[in-house]
């Protein structure tokens, strides 16, 4: 059976059970469970949409929040205030214990995710701290250590809520649904190209933004998905204990929190499930440490971290992988091959004879160093441009202010007409600028067909509730990336790779799956940073092939490259830097007479002494 | 004027201690692109070593040193258990969550060993008031300035002149080509947390009279500190030492004029604000990343 398959019976499973479980008593004709047992099960469901959010954060995003008790919280007291003070009903006071939280944790997420992940954990832990001094000292609104009593019982409909046989336990059935859509809404996130956005962020920043992630955007989304979770959990707490306060949402219980998604399985759909279960039921025990109870979250965190740091379905899940994988024969294929259906990357090329990239006295200072010094170039559509010169020449860091990764100094960059000089890397992705990298930059953990799937990223038209709702607009979006990305890796002849993790390919497949993820945007302009380096001779033959394939379909392709050889094979026009300033372009044959060209390579030619007579550039 | 005087000389005080947690996360920082996230228990242990070591019949001066070094030790030996193999990859977060878990324990054991009630570390500068401008302070608290500018200066002149100070420097700036010319970065980035936690537990030694040593005494100091680290722009000492001087002044304001239930509040909201207005800090350049 597949893990998929499995996966949904073990849903199937685990919903029965909890369905039957206020019942077990007519079955085994006893009085149990108990309305005990019966609200410690409604607690831990309600504490699994909690870590269901935080999984979200931290098993996709990379991002840890030590503040979710916090949100938690917020969401109850929300829920609590509106209907004890302003009379609101069930429904329209869950709402609002849903919005607020998630507005709050877009407005902690946006300031922090955008300068570095550690901070977003910082400013969640003082807002945790802050919360829970405010519910203290703020008696006159929160009640303070006495907490808010006696909130009206929730009703739907004129029905009272209530986990009790007399009302059929319709609360409990509340709140299980209500677990059942948070698990709905993590599969939803991690299965579309928000969860992927997600995953690629975190472990690659810069190729996630060559590839139009918005990846500030993208994370704060998370995180108000994650506090909106929490605080309908929060509202859930409200309406069931009727009575709420500060000390059930202090930094120990976002601690516990965390240990549950970690416990589970970070980034896995069963994990916040398992997680939540297993510490509900050791907590039993913990509870009989005293003093020493928080020690032992702590304890038991550290042991988890080193002795099981994918969890326990984590561990299961390499278990049988393990167990069920045999080695099957894989098959490297001849690239490129162009098959059908790959006329859709090159669908939309800028118009014939257009200066698809115009760069005029542009100019690039680190410091006191000129890296790129008043340069002045055009690319024409549909040609190959390739960018040489000795190291250190500014050719990386000019391709870096073209694709926005650097901002110029001074000067313009025109991209397709626009001018494009403070443009995010993700908006140039946007409008058709694709990038490889020097040192390959790929999502080492996901898989070699996900990596290509980022790059369709940007061909979505489908929003977040769309894709939540896996309305129609989305599914044919999401075939149609799949297939795509397919045909890309027929494309480049990694196929049989598809499923493989990417960091797990050798070094010469890692740079052509790079370069079927650029292409997956279907990029009009496409930047390859020495996509050669490190190839082999007949590797660096398939890509030249490649490479003028592509432009003889109408794509402009600007080319770092050091292998004179391939230059001389691909290239339509070169320009060449040095110190950061151009001193020639032309085609391949006038560069190559230049005498500046040879002197900037080679040296000043011995005895006639520094050639700045014959620096002309032939034309 | 008065009140004013009390307020900046008191602010100026605590805001001492802020600045030396936050060079401590600067130093921590710099070496490892990673931090204790629990040093506020650092700085905790400082104090509450200095207390039991006096319980223990030694006088405190050595008393003191000696809770320094075993903080430090404990600091360095976090580094080489608990931050080292979960830093091994770029982007990598294991190292936050097993110091937040480490950082728990040393609490909550300290909270179990040492008892739940905050007790007096004795300190000849702490006994009587002197009147400065019409202020009343403890010499002990004016102890904490000069402390800083100490600390600052030597941190500077360790960074500058010494073998030690340009090694973590050269890690900091590359560890890749640090190790090329025989720097062992490892050793140095266990040395940078030693010495952060020697700061750290300097710093609550130094404050532990005035406001008593307690298992709880380092949890918001250390969050302090650190954000206070992120609003001058982690990576800039000078602007560190400003910055924690000024946030502990306007705390001080904020207590006075308004109330001490908001003082956090408003600080806290106070510093996502400038975090929003200057995502590198107020005194860090924006970083180059390499592409």
């Amino acid at each position: 059976m597949s893990g998929k398959a499995l996966g949904w019976l073990a849903l199937a499973l685990f919903a029965a059970v909890l369905a039957a479980f206020p019942w077990t008593g007519d079955l085994i004709g006893e009085r149990w469970p108990t309305s005990y047992e019966l609200r410690l099960v409604i607690r831990a469901m309600i504490i699994g949409i909690v870590v269901i959010g935080l999984n979200l954060l931290v098993g996709f995003a990379g991002l840890v929040s030590l503040g979710q008790a916090a949100l938690y919280g917020l969401g109850a007291h929300v829920a609590a205030l509106l209907s004890l003070r302003a009379g609101f009903s069930f429904i329209e006071s869950m709402a609002f214990a849903v919005a607020i939280p998630a507005m709050m944790g877009a407005v902690l997420a946006f300031p922090t995710v955008r300068v570095r992940d550690v901070y977003l954990t910082v400013i969640t832990i003082a807002f945790g701290l802050v919360f829970v001094n405010i519910l203290r000292d703020w008696v006159s609104v929160t009640g303070g250590a006495s907490g808010l009593a006696n909130l009206p019982r929730p009703t739907i409909l004129g029905e009272r809520l209530l986990a009790t046989r007399a009302a059929s336990f319709n609360y409990y059935y509340i709140v299980l649904l209500c677990l059942l859509v948070a698990l709905w809404v993590q599969y939803a996130v991690a299965h579309s190209r928000y969860g992927r956005a997600l995953r690629a962020a975190s472990q690659s920043e810069n190729a996630a933004r060559a590839l139009g992630v918005n990846v500030v955007a993208v994370r704060t989304l998370a995180f108000a998905v994650s506090a909106g979770l929490a605080g309908l959990a929060g509202g859930l707490f409200a309406n069931l204990a009727l009575f709420v306060n500060y000390e059930t949402f202090t930094f120990t219980a976002s601690i516990e929190l965390l240990l549950m998604v970690i416990l589970g399985g970070a980034g896995t759909m069963a994990g916040p499930i398992l997680g939540t279960g297993t510490l509900f039921a050791a907590q039993q025990f913990l509870q009989g440490l005293g003093e020493w109870q928080t020690f032992g979250y702590g304890l038991l965190l550290v042991l988890v971290l080193f002795l099981m740091p994918k969890g326990i379905v984590g561990s299961l899940a390499a278990l049988r992988a393990r167990m069920v994988a045999k080695p099957e024969a894989r098959e490297t294929s001849a690239w490129p091959n162009w098959g059908s259906g790959l006329e859709t990357i090159t669908a939309a090329p800028d118009e014939r004879g257009q200066v698809t990239m115009a760069a005029s006295g542009l100019t690039l200072r680190f410091g006191g160093l000129t890296a790129v010094n008043s340069v002045a170039m055009e690319v024409r559509s549909g040609t190959v441009h390739a960018l040489i010169g000795p190291n250190g020449a500014g050719k990386s860091s000019l391709l870096n202010v073209i694709s926005g990764f650097y901002r110029a100094t001074e000067g313009e960059v025109r991209v397709f007409g626009q001018a494009v000089a403070n443009a995010p890397p993700y908006a140039l992705a946007k409008l058709g600028v694709a990038r490889s990298f020097q040192n390959t930059e790929l999502f080492g953990r996901m898989t070699v067909l996900d990596n290509v799937l980022v790059g369709a990223q940007p061909h979505f038209r489908s929003g977040f509730v769309e894709t939540i709702l896996r309305l129609p607009r989305f599914r044919r979006e999401e075939r149609e990336a799949l297939a795509e990305a397919l045909r890309l890796l027929r494309f480049v002849g990694l196929s049989d790779f598809a499923a493989e993790e990417a960091r797990n390919l050798p070094f010469g497949h890692q740079r052509r799956l790079e370069i079927a993820r650029a292409l997956a945007l279907r990029p009009k302009l496409l930047l390859l940073d020495e996509p050669a380096a490190g190839l082999t001779h007949g590797e660096i033959e398939d890509l030249v092939k490649l490479i003028r394939g592509l432009a003889d379909r109408g794509m402009t392709v600007i080319l770092v490259e050091h292998h004179v050889d391939m230059i001389m094979a691909v290239s339509d026009r070169v320009t060449v830097l040095d110190y950061g300033e151009v001193i020639a372009d032309g085609t391949v044959a006038e560069v190559q007479a230049n005498p500046r060209v040879i002197e900037a390579y080679f040296g000043a030619g011995t005895g006639n002494g520094p050639q700045t007579e014959q620096t002309e550039v032939t034309a | 004027m008065e009140a004013v005087t009390q307020y900046l000389l008191t602010g100026l005080s605590v805001g001492s201690v802020y600045a030396m947690v936050g060079l401590g996360f600067y130093v921590m920082w710099t070496a490892a692109k990673a931090v204790n996230f629990n040093f506020g228990d650092i700085f905790m242990l400082g104090a509450v070593l200095t207390v039991v070591a006096m319980d223990q019949g030694i006088p405190l001066l050595p008393a003191a040193v000696l809770a320094v070094v075993v903080a430090a030790i404990a600091a360095a030996a976090i580094e080489r258990g608990f931050v080292r193999p979960f830093n091994q990859e770029a982007n990598a977060i294991g190292w936050m969550l097993t110091t937040i878990a480490v950082g728990t324990m040393i609490e909550s054991a300290t909270t179990a060993l040492f008892g739940s009630n905050p007790r007096g570390l004795p300190s000849p500068l702490a006994e009587s008031p002197i009147r400065l401008g019409g202020a009343g302070i403890y010499p002990q608290e004016l102890l904490l300035p000069v402390a800083l500018v100490l600390v600052a200066v030597g941190l500077e002149l360790f960074y500058r002149r010494t073998m030690l100070g340009r090694a973590m420097r050269a890690v900091a700036w590359n560890r890749t080509a640090a190790g090329l010319v025989g720097i062992d970065a490892d050793r140095i980035t266990l040395i940078a947390f030693g010495l952060a936690g020697g700061l750290g537990a300097m710093a609550g030694v130094l404050i532990g009279p005035v406001v008593q040593a307690s298992s709880t005494m380092g949890g918001v100091i250390g969050l302090k500190g650190f954000m206070v680290a992120i609003i001058a722009g982690i990576a800039n000492a000078r602007g560190v030492v400003i910055a924690g001087v000024l946030y502990g002044v306007s705390e001080k304001f904020i207590e006075g004029y308004l109330s001490t239930a908001a003082r956090d509040a408003i600080g806290f909201t106070l510093m996502v604000l400038l975090l929003l207005l200057f995502p590198q800090g107020l005194f860090g350049r924006k970083e180059i990343k390499k592409v």
